[in-house]
């Protein structure tokens, strides 16, 4: 490889890398948008975490743990595909497909999306908690 | 004119540096167990897809190569390939081992990985500390054959990939920093005096951060902190010797601190701080080391 090549691929990358940046291209893996926490969160405003939970066959209320192992998404996934979740609540379908495969012998009948609320104030914590139901499935 | 001259062969001279070839093979063996550690406990996610495929949301790279949801028999193919590959770059950097091994076990590394790292990154979810680890793996493969023990020879095939490393580490704190800019609407400002830090403890709590999460000063002294850190990562390229290694492990210092904080390691981008490392002088220090050990021991008896 001749060192003019390489000097091109080098400076062709660093530019994709820029341009991600200043497009936000969060897509452009590896070379994507460097935004892990990047977003100025409102210092006075509310902090949601999404979580899931179930009821089994036998009436027993679970917790699924969002993570790819327990429940083939994570939390953060889960929150992306809300809007889409809202629209299809069987989606989650795939999630109590992995649970229960994680848990032989456990069924689940209905699946619950809930959140917590944090109020924040000037960059700190500032209130207890609030929790609200955001959607519940009833699995078939 | 030859002003001119010198400036362009210094730029070109800096993309394309020589640096020593046994270093090559130190940061390829750091980034093969890094890859092996990767697959095995931190983005070991990609095994576990092949249940939710509706989730599937690729990254252009994966639209690219027509990627399809991955399937059980693709991760365990993916994951096998990494550890083959792994355990062929390893081995591969003693000089006994035919060149073969660690130029088609490089190869298999780099094709297995990024797949797998691709496909990781398709779920929704993208992570930043995987860009100089994922670009690294395949760059390394350009490097030609090289060997722990070949010392402080030094060449322009081995220098650019490590240079890219080198560049791409730091482009991971200073590039983030850039893109702390666009988000915030161009106001670091903005950022700085933000709640982000507050809402990333709230979102990952833990015993140390829910101590600091309800003082705003120190959040905000924080953020302020972080921001300096990530503009200085270039200093890497203008400092040497001992100052550099102050530098890196100040960075180490940093991601142990987010790690006991957040629960976020960072480990792809930790590991490729090795680039920067003087890995080529280990195998004379530790014979000089042992020599040292001998002379003592001969002196004794």
């Amino acid at each position: 490889m001749r060192t003019g090549w390489r000097l091109l691929v080098g400076l062709a990358m660093l530019a994709v890398l820029v341009t991600a940046q200043l497009t936000r291209g969060d897509d452009w893996f590896p070379l994507g948008t460097l935004g892990q926490y990047a977003y100025p969160r409102d210092p006075d405003g509310v902090v949601v975490n999404t979580y899931l939970t179930a009821t089994t066959t036998t009436g027993e209320e679970v917790r699924i743990g969002l993570t790819a192992r327990s429940a083939g998404v994570t939390r953060v996934e889960l929150e992306v595909a809300l809007g889409d979740l809202h629209d299809d609540p069987s989606m989650l379908a795939g999630i109590a497909e992995v649970w229960e495969a994680n848990h032989p012998g456990v069924e689940l009948a209905t699946m619950t999306v809930r959140q917590t609320l944090h109020q924040m104030a000037d960059g700190a914590l500032a209130a207890p908690p609030e929790e609200r139901v955001v959607l519940t499935w009833e699995v078939p | 004119m030859s002003r001119v001259r010198a400036s362009t062969a210094a730029f070109v001279r800096w993309w394309v540096p020589a640096l020593p070839r046994a270093r090559v093979a130190w940061v390829r063996a750091a980034i093969a167990v890094m890859a092996v550690l990767d697959v095995r406990y931190f983005l070991s996610s990609t095994d576990d897809r092949a249940a939710t495929p509706e989730f599937f949301d690729p990254v252009l790279l994966a639209r690219w190569l027509h990627l399809p949801p991955v399937t059980a028999t693709i991760a365990t193919a993916l994951l096998v390939g990494v550890h083959v590959g792994a355990v062929g770059v390893l081995v591969g950097g003693f000089r006994r081992v035919p060149a073969l091994v660690q130029h088609a076990a490089g190869a298999l590394l780099a094709v297995a990985y990024v797949l797998w790292v691709v496909w990781g990154m398709s779920y929704g979810y993208v992570a930043h500390d995987h860009m100089a680890i994922t670009v690294g793996v395949v760059l390394l493969t350009t490097a030609g054959t090289a060997r722990y023990g070949d010392g402080e020879g030094a060449d322009a095939a081995a220098g650019w990939p490590l240079r890219m490393i080198q560049v791409l580490t730091v482009m991971t704190y200073t590039g983030s920093v850039l893109a702390k800019y666009v988000v915030s609407g161009g106001s670091l400002l903005r950022w700085a005096t933000s709640g982000t830090l507050a809402w990333a403890f709230i979102r990952r709590p833990n015993d140390l951060n829910q101590v600091l999460v309800t003082n705003a000063l120190v959040m905000r002294a924080a953020q302020w902190g972080a921001l300096a850190l990530e503009l200085s990562a270039p200093l890497a390229f203008v400092l040497r010797g001992r100052w550099r290694a102050l530098l890196v492990v100040g960075f180490l210092g940093f991601h142990l601190t987010t790690f006991l904080l957040l629960g976020i390691h960072f480990l792809p981008t930790v590991v490729c701080w090795s680039a920067f490392v003087p890995f080529e002088r280990v195998p004379e220090w530790v014979r000089a080391r042992l020599a040292g050990a001998g002379r003592l021991v001969g002196s004794t008896a």
